[in-house]
């Protein structure tokens, strides 16, 4: 999967750069707005996370001329966050849009979401080493035993298992699973998660709910 | 041209003034130049007519007659004046010719009664009476003249003089509404100076004008009223600035030493992941403060985007409550509902965060073993109907003279600032905020019970229907 950055504030490209060629995609980064035009025409990508502040043209004018030849998935970045701004953004064509400051577990969720949206399929049955999640039965086993779930603790799981083997930030646990749109700095989201875990973990050798530190939790078979 | 000092107060009012005066008097002026010109007219009328009716009375006398029209010039000396005329004329010969100006005399109709004529198409514009008498059955023709130039004469004087006084009261007018208006607006220059003279550094002081008028006592009050708004204002300001750099000293402060402790010595890999961690922590804590006062900001200046809606303030509840869930049992705290209102319109997403703060800072800072009281109901406030929200921590009250500060911004019962868990004080001004959006009420009040955070939320503006 090839990424390009257009992005002028160098810091911010390069950390970009590092972190999605650690995440396994190919990212490329340019500075300015029509060298990027450029080199989407030459080239194929498949996602475009785009600066709107630029210092040669905007980024509303790079999409606008983009979506004239091109398709492919665009993530905004931006320091302005205003509504009228998002609204721009999603009406000429943006498929997604970050505020900065913003955290990159979620830029990463975004795009891996983008780019996976045309396979996504709804399931039914949930899994992952020996536990099993029944969606419409709202039923858990691990290792065959059934654990008793609460409502909240089966909605989280759910979403812990539908990105298993990602992190998940608490922001974005918060916003799925409690439908809490705002930041917050209370510790709830931890305290469901290790009520969870100790239904799901404790007793068995293979742990499954990981904490990454400071960044927020995982579910895989190894950390 | 510069025409700056016509929007001088005092300017404009001495030229209005001294227009509206100078208007009167020369009306007054004109008017009483008609009126004397009347009357010199009235007394050469009448003057005419007593010359012709004297000789008429001359003429009766049969003798009389002849003796003038034998020695005309003893009448013509008798009557003197060379500026006059006069002339007695039988069957188209004079007989007294006095005429010494030489003026046409137009054809006179023949009239029993006294006429009068001006002859203004003339050398010398003349008023002339005339009448016709009969003495032995025959007609004679009176007329006497009178030059204008007489009452003229009068008059121009007259009229120089009138016109000297118009200018000269006008321009004592003047002067007099230059030095009035200058006296008059006085204070209204020292309302100037000392408001001039009140500057950030001085908003403490407050305009003092004793004795003006009471147009500018009026203005003066509503200045210093302004200034002590301002005043507020601008103190809360700065309080809330100093607030800010305090808060976002602590989280600096963490950064700063941790990384300047680390970089002191070797550190293992996991001492490094610590150091991250934590700096995270304090980032996010930064981050959070930031977006709370951006949101404060724009809920400010309206800029926030509200979408009221029909709410089931169950549903609300309900999912806030799973959210408090664990926490409120950690601290073996409980909900207590009494929801008699079911649905309120509000915007969805606000009315939530408004929720979670309070019910967030009834458990942060009511502390553990507390029933949390959550109650909607119907009220009504001047003829409106209102949804009234309250969140009560039971067996808590908070002194008097901090409820009302309690939705200040960074505002904090307890000045240790060891808040670690919240937006720093932010909380319940963000509160404030959203029931500002939504032209709603918002207060804090100790009950029986325990201390009680009310919001009232209007329901008259009813959303728009889309189909």
């Amino acid at each position: 999967m090839r990424i390009l950055i257009i992005e002028d504030e160098i810091k911010i490209a390069t950390y970009l750069v590092k972190g999605l060629k650690e995440s396994g995609y190919q990212a490329e980064c340019i500075h300015l707005g029509l060298q990027g035009l450029e080199m989407l025409k030459r080239d194929q990508y498949d996602l475009l996370i785009l600066d709107v502040m630029l210092p040669d043209i905007d980024g509303w004018s790079v999409l606008q001329v983009l979506r004239q030849f091109s398709k492919i998935p665009v993530i905004f970045l931006t320091a302005k966050d205003q509504v009228m701004d998002r609204v721009k953004g999603l009406e000429l064509g943006a498929d997604d849009y970050l505020a900065k400051p913003f955290s990159y577990i979620e830029l990463l969720a975004r795009i891996k979401s983008l780019l996976r949206r045309q396979q996504y399929l709804q399931e039914n049955e949930l899994s992952i080493s020996d536990l099993k999640m029944d969606l419409v039965g709202h039923k858990v086993w691990r290792n065959g035993n059934l654990i008793e779930l609460s409502k909240t603790e089966f909605n989280l799981l759910r979403y812990l298992l539908i990105n298993k083997e990602q992190i998940v930030t608490r922001r974005q646990i918060g916003s799925e699973v409690w439908n809490i749109n705002f930041d917050t700095d209370t510790n709830f989201i931890d305290v469901a998660v290790r009520r969870l875990r100790s239904k799901i973990d404790e007793g068995y050798e293979l742990k499954l709910i990981h904490t990454i530190r400071g960044l927020g939790y995982k579910i895989s078979v190894s950390l | 041209m510069n025409f700056k000092f016509l929007r001088s107060l005092e300017v404009r009012i001495t030229l209005l003034v001294t227009l509206c005066s100078a208007l009167i008097l020369c009306s007054v002026g004109f008017m009483t130049y008609l009126g004397i010109n009347q009357i010199l007219l009235k007394q050469q009328d009448k003057a005419l007519a007593d010359r012709i009716n004297r000789l008429e009375i001359l003429l009766q006398d049969s003798e009389n007659v002849e003796q003038i029209i034998a020695r005309p010039k003893l009448y013509q000396n008798m009557l003197g004046n060379q500026d006059n005329l006069f002339m007695l004329i039988h069957k188209d010969k004079a007989l007294i010719n006095i005429n010494p100006l030489h003026i046409q005399l137009p054809e006179l109709a023949q009239r029993n009664s006294l006429q009068f004529q001006d002859l203004a198409n003339n050398p010398y514009p003349t008023r002339i009476a005339w009448k016709s008498i009969k003495i032995n059955d025959e007609p004679y023709l009176l007329i006497a003249g009178k030059q204008w130039s007489e009452r003229i004469n009068i008059l121009l004087p007259f009229q120089e003089s009138l016109l000297m006084y118009v200018v000269g009261g006008v321009f004592a007018i003047f002067v007099l509404c230059i030095l009035v208006c200058h006296l008059g607006l006085k204070s209204l220059q020292q309302l100037r100076k000392q408001t001039h003279s009140i500057n950030v550094n001085q908003l403490q002081k407050r305009l003092n004008l004793p004795n003006s008028p009471l147009e500018v006592d009026l203005l003066s009050k509503d200045i210093n009223h302004m200034l002590e708004r301002i005043e507020k204002g601008y103190t809360q300001l700065n309080r809330f600035s100093e607030d800010i750099a305090h808060e976002f000293r602590t989280p600096l402060n963490n950064l700063i030493g941790q990384t300047e402790i680390a970089l002191t010595g070797e550190r293992s890999v996991e001492q490094y992941e610590d150091l991250l961690v934590s700096h995270l922590d304090d980032y996010h804590r930064l981050k959070r403060m930031i977006d709370s006062m951006l949101f404060l900001a724009r809920a400010d200046q309206k800029m926030v985007l509200v979408n009221k809606q029909e709410i089931n303030v169950q549903d609300v509840i309900d999912g806030l409550c799973q959210i408090f869930e664990y926490q409120a049992e950690e601290q073996e705290c409980h909900f207590s509902f009494n929801l008699e209102a079911q649905k309120l319109f509000a915007d969805p997403e606000l009315f939530q965060r408004a929720v979670y703060n309070l019910v967030l800072n009834a458990l942060v800072h009511g502390g553990d073993k507390r029933t949390i009281y959550i109650a909607t109901k119907h009220k009504m406030i001047e003829h409106r109907q209102w949804v009234s929200l309250t969140v009560v921590t039971g067996g808590v009250s908070i002194a008097e003279h901090q409820l009302e500060h309690l939705f200040e911004r960074f505002y904090q019962c307890h000045s240790s600032r060891s808040d670690e868990n919240q937006t720093g004080g932010l909380g319940l001004s963000i509160v404030a905020s959203i029931m500002d959006l939504h032209y709603g009420l918002y207060r804090a009040y100790n009950t029986a019970a325990g201390v009680c955070f009310e919001l009232d939320f209007p329901i008259a503006d009813v959303p728009k229907k889309y189909n």
